[in-house]
């Protein structure tokens, strides 16, 4: 009689339950999946990465990342802080780990929320056919000073055309551009002073379209809030109010719509 | 409606052979097995088409498309009521069919989970269907170069494409709802070969179904594509397999002449797989027929074979001139073990490593000489598969049969032991192993596809815009369509408008149609666009659509490499881009008749 023979039967069946977990595992484990999960929005792909939440087309170099590590507080004396104060650097190993496949399995089935998160944050974005929703989470540690203010930064890419929907346009395109832009889209705008680097928009709506990329973005604010656009930063940022709840969270909302062709509240 | 007719024309493709052969073999007074019924019917349906075709035009007899539409359908129709008794075979619904047909409907609920019907993530239902509408046309022959200038090189006869073709002139569906339903229909059928195959072999009806399992959950997304996608080399790969089971059932059974219209069938279908195939049968035959299997050294010989032939194939490999092959793609198409290994772990993730070598070691040691066999099958055509000679990969559209087999057997190894409930228990937990791997597999592939929240290779909009090109330009034998290589794969096949060769448009057409697309001057645009050549259908065109898209601007924004590469394509849709719209308003020639977010139509007379 060999050991295999010798095994009692119940453990023998134990045994085999327990192999066969193992090689689901090793078998899951050892498929080539991206190395994030991803959810289409219109023309384009949100995904998440160590950094925070990407919003992309894949083959273009239209590129937007929403981060933890860019947000930042301002107090009373508008001074600013960090809002993720610990960076966290993952290296990929050729193994990805499972919770990764689970989440992809699961967008795939629909699953429409992606999640970012520091220590102190937490980033979800949820999409509903051509909106994106990213509310946030951030917990101010007790005994620290409160701030007023909470900003989200929105790089966007040099080539881009940005305006805001009362048509004031806050990037220094080309002549063209902007005649192209009133041809085809049926809009007219007018150039912001270009003397303020930093201009405020008077609206809560940023439109933003690269002319290399199919299809447009809208980045909304709260009614509370407001939006700066950083011209040799190339960033809008997004400001508002800091309410902080009773457990020491602030919690904030950006809506993201996407578009084959722009839609404006309103035509000069 | 419009899905019932898709799908009774998508099963037509097999009922209506089927029929006409049985109808055929009736007056034999030995069985015919299923699989030569088809052939024998699938070949005296397609000669009889191209010969009647060539009568008709020597008679010149004036035969209208409806007068043929309405002999044809009540042709079906006798078929039908000759073959009645049919219906108390396939009413009769086993356990077995049953299982089967559950594990099918969840693989293909998680394969098309995201590709709504009727779109398409199957590139080449496109180039096959656009031969197709030229057979509908009335352009018939053996040849399918000399019918459609997509087709440069003959890898097979017009047979596949008869057989789609009959119904799709008997029954007028959605094109791309018929091809949906059709790679359903193919699926189910690739599952019923891999079932029956396994039970013939192995006599065990778990490890048939834990075959069919493998079978259905794992899909070979890069060359083979042999489960979800209906190609010629798909379909007769299920056909070489269903009568592989004949032979191994009992190959005296069949008559010689049965098995030289599966084999004809199986050649004029596919030359390079038919051939692979036929090679598989007839070395299955020759170890049947002299016993073989039964001698002591079978297996050890075998494998010392293979290797050899491997060895083989590494020296061939070394050797051949790959940039002198089918303009240098063959390079593209020729793999180095670690990336066979990569694209295995994506087909299976770690499961074919850990169950096939288990399931050669429970067949080895099986009792049952078809188990022996198996194994060397299926490890001779692994080798190929893996050898570092170009487009051996394709060959796994046959070899994958067996090698899930084999796995089969592996899994049946670890659960065998297990108690009645355990196995059952351990069966459901194979399905979802396997379902999560089909899940990651698909998303990961699926992943340059995504248009609008879908999986697809045609948007809505190019639908369109092949709508209004067929209601606006149908009639006119005249229209040259014009765009990048990809528009017009799509184009062509849904307008029915001729392209300047689809998406194998010639090199020199490439570089004339590039400067279409970028120059701005009028005379040099209309000059290359005058020289821009059918291969097939010579007379100049009175008029050319260009059809300009988010794609051709994409394509003619690559690097030449890539615009001149017939392996590179943009295979998603593309939505226009606010330059695009500038470029479209500024085309120096031509109006504008049609416009979407995705396609612009300029109609230019020369």
């Amino acid at each position: 009689m060999n050991i295999y023979q010798s095994i009692p039967y119940d453990i023998k069946q134990a045994l085999i339950g327990a192999a066969l977990l193992v090689m689901a595992a090793v078998s899951i484990l050892a498929t080539l999946s991206h190395t994030s999960p991803y959810q289409s929005l219109g023309n384009y792909y949100v995904s998440t990465n160590p950094a925070g939440i990407g919003i992309y087309q894949t083959g273009k170099h239209s590129n937007y990342l929403l981060t933890a590590y860019s947000d930042y507080f301002l107090n009373e004396s508008n001074i600013p802080s960090p809002i993720a104060k610990e960076a966290q650097v993952s290296g990929l190993s050729w193994l990805m780990p499972l919770s990764h496949k689970i989440d992809t399995m699961a967008h795939y089935f629909g699953r429409n929320q992606l999640i970012h998160r520091t220590p102190t944050t937490l980033y979800k974005a949820t999409i509903d056919n051509n909106t994106l929703t990213i509310q946030r989470k951030v917990f101010i540690e007790p005994n620290t000073m409160k701030p007023t203010s909470i900003v989200t930064v929105f790089p966007f890419n040099r080539d881009d055309i940005v305006f805001d929907s009362n048509g004031i346009l806050y990037t220094e395109n080309s002549d063209s551009d902007i005649y192209t832009l009133g041809n085809v889209y049926g809009v007219t705008i007018t150039r912001s002073d270009i003397n303020d680097r930093l201009p405020t928009s008077s609206a809560t709506s940023i439109f933003i379209i690269n002319p290399h990329v199919p299809g447009a973005l809208t980045v909304q604010a709260s009614e509370q809030g407001s939006i700066a656009i950083g011209k040799d930063s190339k960033q809008l940022q997004i400001k508002e109010p800091a309410l902080s709840d009773a457990s020491g969270w602030i919690s904030t909302s950006l809506v993201i719509q996407t578009f084959i062709r722009p839609k404006f509240v309103k035509t000069i | 409606m419009n899905m019932i007719i898709d799908f009774v024309s998508a099963i037509s493709i097999y009922i209506v052979p089927y029929l006409l052969g049985r109808t055929l073999v009736r007056q034999m007074k030995h069985d015919v097995s299923p699989v030569a019924t088809f052939s024998i019917g699938a070949l005296v349906l397609y000669f009889g088409v191209l010969l009647g075709s060539a009568v008709l035009q020597s008679l010149q007899l004036h035969i209208t498309e409806q007068m043929l539409r309405t002999a044809g359908l009540l042709f079906s129709g006798l078929l039908v009521l000759l073959n009645l008794d049919l219906l108390s075979i396939v009413t009769r619904m086993t356990k077995a069919t049953g299982l089967m047909a559950l594990v099918g409907v969840l693989a293909f609920a998680i394969w098309s989970f995201n590709i709504p019907y009727p779109l398409t993530v199957n590139w080449d239902v496109f180039e096959h269907q656009t031969l197709i509408n030229s057979m509908l046309g009335g352009t018939l022959s053996f040849q399918t170069s000399q019918i459609s200038d997509t087709f440069g090189f003959d890898g097979y006869s017009t047979l596949f494409h008869t057989l789609l073709a009959v119904p799709q002139f008997l029954f007028q569906p959605n094109p791309l709802g018929f091809w949906w339903l059709a790679q359903l229909i193919h699926f189910g059928i690739t599952l019923t070969a891999t079932y029956v195959l396994a039970k013939t072999i192995t006599r065990n009806a778990n490890v048939a179904l834990l075959s069919t399992i493998i079978s259905a959950f794992v899909f070979e997304s890069y060359s083979v594509f042999s489960s979800f996608f209906l190609m010629p080399q798909t379909m007769v790969a299920s056909i070489a397999v269903l009568s592989l089971r004949d032979m191994l059932q009992n190959a005296n059974a069949l008559k010689y002449s049965q098995w030289v219209a599966v084999i004809a069938f199986i050649l004029l279908a596919h030359y390079i797989i038919g051939t692979a195939a036929v090679l598989l049968l007839l070395a299955t035959w020759v170890i049947q027929k002299w016993h073989i299997a039964h001698t002591s050294r079978f297996v050890g010989g075998s494998i010392a074979a293979i290797i050899a032939i491997y060895l083989a194939t590494m020296l061939l490999g070394s050797v051949l001139p790959l940039q002198n092959i089918n303009n240098g793609e063959a390079a593209s198409f020729t793999f180095s073990m670690p990336k066979m290994i990569e694209f295995f772990r994506v087909f299976y993730g770690g499961t074919f490593f850990i169950l096939f070598p288990l399931g050669v070691f429970a067949a080895v040691r099986s009792k049952l000489v078809s188990e022996k066999l198996l194994v060397v099958l299926a490890l001779l055509t692994l080798v190929i598969v893996v050898s570092p000679l170009p487009y051996a990969i394709k060959f796994y559209v046959l070899g994958r049969y067996l090698a899930h087999i084999v796995m089969g057997l592996g899994a049946w190894y670890i659960i065998g032991n297990l108690s009645l409930t355990g196995q059952r228990v351990a069966i459901l937990a194979f399905v979802l192993l396997f379902g999560s791997i089909l899940t990651l597999n698909a998303s990961y592939w699926k992943y340059d596809l995504m248009h609008q929240r879908v999986a697809t290779e045609v948007s809505q909009d190019e639908i369109a815009a092949a709508q209004y090109l067929k209601d606006t330009y149908k009639k006119d034998s005249g229209v040259l369509l014009l765009s990048d290589p990809a528009t017009q794969n799509v184009l062509e096949p849904l307008s029915g408008i001729n392209s300047a060769g689809g998406v194998y448009m010639t090199i020199p057409n490439r570089k004339l149609l590039h400067t279409i697309l970028v120059d701005t001057n009028a005379e040099t645009v209309s000059g290359n666009m005058a020289q821009i050549q059918d291969r097939i259908i010579t007379i100049k065109p009175t008029r050319y659509i260009i059809a300009l898209s988010g794609r051709s601007y994409q394509w003619a924004h690559a690097p030449i490499e890539n615009r001149e590469n017939l392996g590179f394509s943009i295979w998603a849709p593309k939505n226009l881009t606010l330059y695009n719209e500038q470029a479209i308003a500024a085309f120096p020639i031509g109006t504008l008749v049609y416009k979407n977010p995705s396609v612009a139509l300029i109609e230019v007379i020369l």
